[in-house]
Parts: structure tokens; sequence; C-alpha cells
């Protein structure tokens, strides 16, 4: 993945190793850091496959620092990458569905007070996007992503009252998690 | 002492001798600044509940008490008084008075109030500013977008600043973007200290609130807690974390 990123950088303009570094991580909004050994090593990767060249540039009082640029191959692979759909499109929530059977299976735990538990993450979750959205009124970029997200939630959501009215009698009280107002 | 307090609600409704139970004994308390959405699938009972806490109709067994008042024992007049005064309600489908300019219907619930035309007017016009419609003044609603008919409706529930403003599906007629226009203003309002009881089927709509209660077959089933959502950084590295 960080290999795409950078040679998706470098086709932007030419970057020495620490310039990368800031641009990768600002381009992710300083979620996911990187240490810079990382990104010297994947450059070494890169260089070594022909997919990048670097260029000793000299500076004043400091040694000269090496400028990359993406070759022609690299320029190849980095399209080809890009035009790839992701197969499956979505990742299917099986970590979850994996659970939801075993407790069936086992009878260890309640199975409609797990998918509650569910719910309420995925409810936590959405109100996390919808005020990332009011507040990234002017990052197009950042509003596309939370949007993005904030529709597979609402898929996710659907499912799951699919899975409790497949697996939940209508009136089964979700056991173990919250308070049910005024009920003892 | 709680803006709102239900007990023990029942609602029956009886049609050719059938009888429908749209709430089987709901107890809630809403306290002053909280923001509320009550959830559930339709035909579990939300809009009736709704109805209900606004004293638009009576309950068939149970209390329900606005700022102190028994609204079960209050006669039609004194009902129509409080929603006045205390209550503030958007619809689903705006209900807005076609034939009212913008102005004309954000203040007709205050000059019903009693309150002198002049201070009324600046207190329209600064909602108005303030909801983005300061152009639509004196437009008729058949002119405007759905989302600028909601906003007029919001306007118009709060020009007599309402102990609770309660909201039945407020985006349910909007698409996408104007549905999060409005509800990011009601997001405002809240963190100014409005009290809000919003009713959907939306867990997107839900999200906006700081409490949900789940409502299944004229019950509550569960409720939850959402806490203020954190710093944008944070929430972006869980949410890429998920994606």
């Amino acid at each position: 993945m960080l290999r795409y990123a950078l040679l998706g950088l470098l086709a932007e303009q030419p970057r020495h190793g620490y310039d990368l570094k800031k641009a990768f991580e600002g381009m992710l909004g300083g979620t996911w850091p990187v240490n810079i050994g990382q990104i010297y090593s994947t450059l070494a990767r890169l260089e070594r496959d022909g997919l990048v060249v670097s260029q000793s540039v000299p500076q004043e009082l400091l040694p000269d620092r090496k400028v990359y640029s993406l070759t022609e191959h690299g320029r190849r692979v980095l399209t080809q990458w890009l035009e790839t759909p992701l197969f499956p499109p979505a990742r299917l929530k099986v970590d979850f569905f994996l659970k939801l059977l075993l407790a069936r299976r086992s009878g260890m735990v309640d199975v409609c007070a797990l998918i509650w538990k569910q719910r309420q993450a995925f409810l936590q979750t959405m109100a996390n996007l919808t005020s990332l959205l009011s507040h990234s009124e002017k990052d197009e970029e950042l509003r596309l992503l939370a949007e993005g997200l904030l529709y597979h939630l609402e898929a996710d959501l659907k499912w799951l009252d699919r899975c409790e009215e497949a697996f939940c009698a209508p009136e089964h009280p979700p056991s173990g998690n919250g308070h049910v107002p005024g009920n003892p | 002492m709680p803006v709102l307090e239900v007990r023990n609600l029942h609602k029956v409704y009886r049609s050719d001798g059938v009888e429908v139970h749209a709430l089987r004994g709901i107890d809630l308390q809403v306290e002053s600044g909280e923001f509320v959405a009550v959830m559930g699938p339709s035909g579990c009972g939300k809009s009736t509940l709704l109805h209900l806490l606004a004293g638009l109709d009576l309950p068939t067994e149970g209390e329900v008490f606005v700022q102190g008042q028994p609204v079960h024992q209050l006669s039609e007049s004194q009902r129509a008084r409080l929603r006045r005064r205390i209550i503030g309600f958007v619809f689903q489908s705006f209900n807005l008075i076609p034939n009212l300019t913008v102005a004309d219907n954000v203040d007709m619930p205050a000059l019903l109030a009693g309150r002198a035309a002049d201070e009324v007017a600046r207190e329209r016009d600064r909602l108005l500013q303030r909801l983005g419609l300061a152009e639509k003044r004196d437009a008729f609603p058949a002119h405007l977008s759905g989302g600028e008919q909601q906003r007029v409706a919001i306007a118009r529930a709060l020009i007599n600043h309402p102990t609770v403003l309660l909201a039945d599906e407020p985006t349910g007629n909007l698409d996408t973007r104007s549905g999060m226009e409005v509800l990011n203003l009601l997001r405002q309002f809240h963190q100014e200290g409005q009290t809000i009881v919003l009713v959907t089927h939306d867990p997107k709509v839900a999200s906006f609130a700081r409490r949900v209660v789940f409502m299944r077959d004229g019950r509550f089933v569960s409720e939850m807690a959402l806490p203020e959502p954190g710093d944008a950084s944070r929430i972006l590295a869980e949410l890429l974390a998920i994606a």
C-alpha cells in the first residue's frame, strides 16, 4: 500500500524522503503515521525494481539529499494499480458474522444482545462521522471519505435489522446492554 | 425536575372493532438541554408517542408532564395554549400555510401567543438570517425547496422559545444534503441549550442526538448515550481502521 502511495506522490512531482513522509501523512489527515525508515526502505526497493530513480542534490552546509522521481516503468505499474478495481468491492462483515454464527452454535452468549451491542457501536461511529461532516464544510476530500463510510454503515445497520428479524423474537428484550428506561 | 416526563403511557386505537395497541407502557424522562432520538421501524408507535407529548392526542392510560404540567388532564384549549407557548413541533411534511409568506408563517404562533408585532418581526428576521433564509422572507412556501421549507418550519417552531422542540422524521421528505443541513441546524440549536426530542426510523438521523431510545412494538427496548465525538483526527484514524 505504502509503495503505491509513494509512487502516486512521485507522479505528482519529484520529492525527497522527508517530503514524501510529510505529503503522505498530510494526505490522510495525520491518521497514518509512518516512520522515515519505512519510507527509505520502501524507496530503496522501488529503486532496485526500477520504478523510481534518485538524484543527489547538493545542499549548502548539509550532506547531499536524494530526490526521487518516477520512471516510465513506475508510471505503468502505478497506472495498472490505479485502474484495477478492488474485489470484493466491500469487505463483508466476516468477523461479526462469525461471532453471530458461533454465538448461536455455542449458546454461550445471547445472539440478540450481540446484535444490539453491534448496532450501538455502529451508531456511535455514525455519530462520529456526522460530526466530522458538519465540521469539514470546506474539506471536500474529507467529506467524501466520511460520506462513503456513512453509506457503508447504513448498509451494515440495515443488515443488522435483518439479523435481528431472523434470529430474535419480535419482543425479545435485549439482555446485558444498556438500561431500559422505567423497566425493572 | 425533567422538562418532559411520561409515565406508563398506553395508547389503544379502535377501528372497526379492532384494537391496535400503539403504545404499551412507555416511561421517559427528558432533562433540560437534552437531545433525544426515539428510533424504531415504522409502526412501532414513535409518532403516536410524539403526538401525545405535544398534546395533539390523549393517552388511553398513563401521564404526560411537560414542564410539570399534566398534559393528559388539560382541556383542548389549554393544550393548544401549551403547544403555542412551550412546545415547538416540526413535521415530516413541513405543514406550512401555503397562502402565507415565509415571514407570516413564522410570525403566526408568536402573534397568536399575544406578543408584540415589532418584537416578533425582529426575532423572526434574526431566526431567518440564522437559518439562511433572509432573502426568502417574502416568498411563499410553494416557491421554496423542501430543505428551505423545513428550515422555515424550524423557525416557526422556535419563535416562541419552546421548552422542548419535537420533531417527527424532520428529514423524511428531504434529499440527503438538505437533510444533513437541517440536522446540523438542530445540532447547533441543541448546543446552544435547546431541548430536542425527535423520532425517526433512520439511524443517521438518530446519530445527531446525544441519547437514543430504541422502540419496538409500542415499547422502549433499549437505550444508549452517544458521547460528543472527539477531535477530527482521532475520528479519522478510527474510520480508516474500519474502512
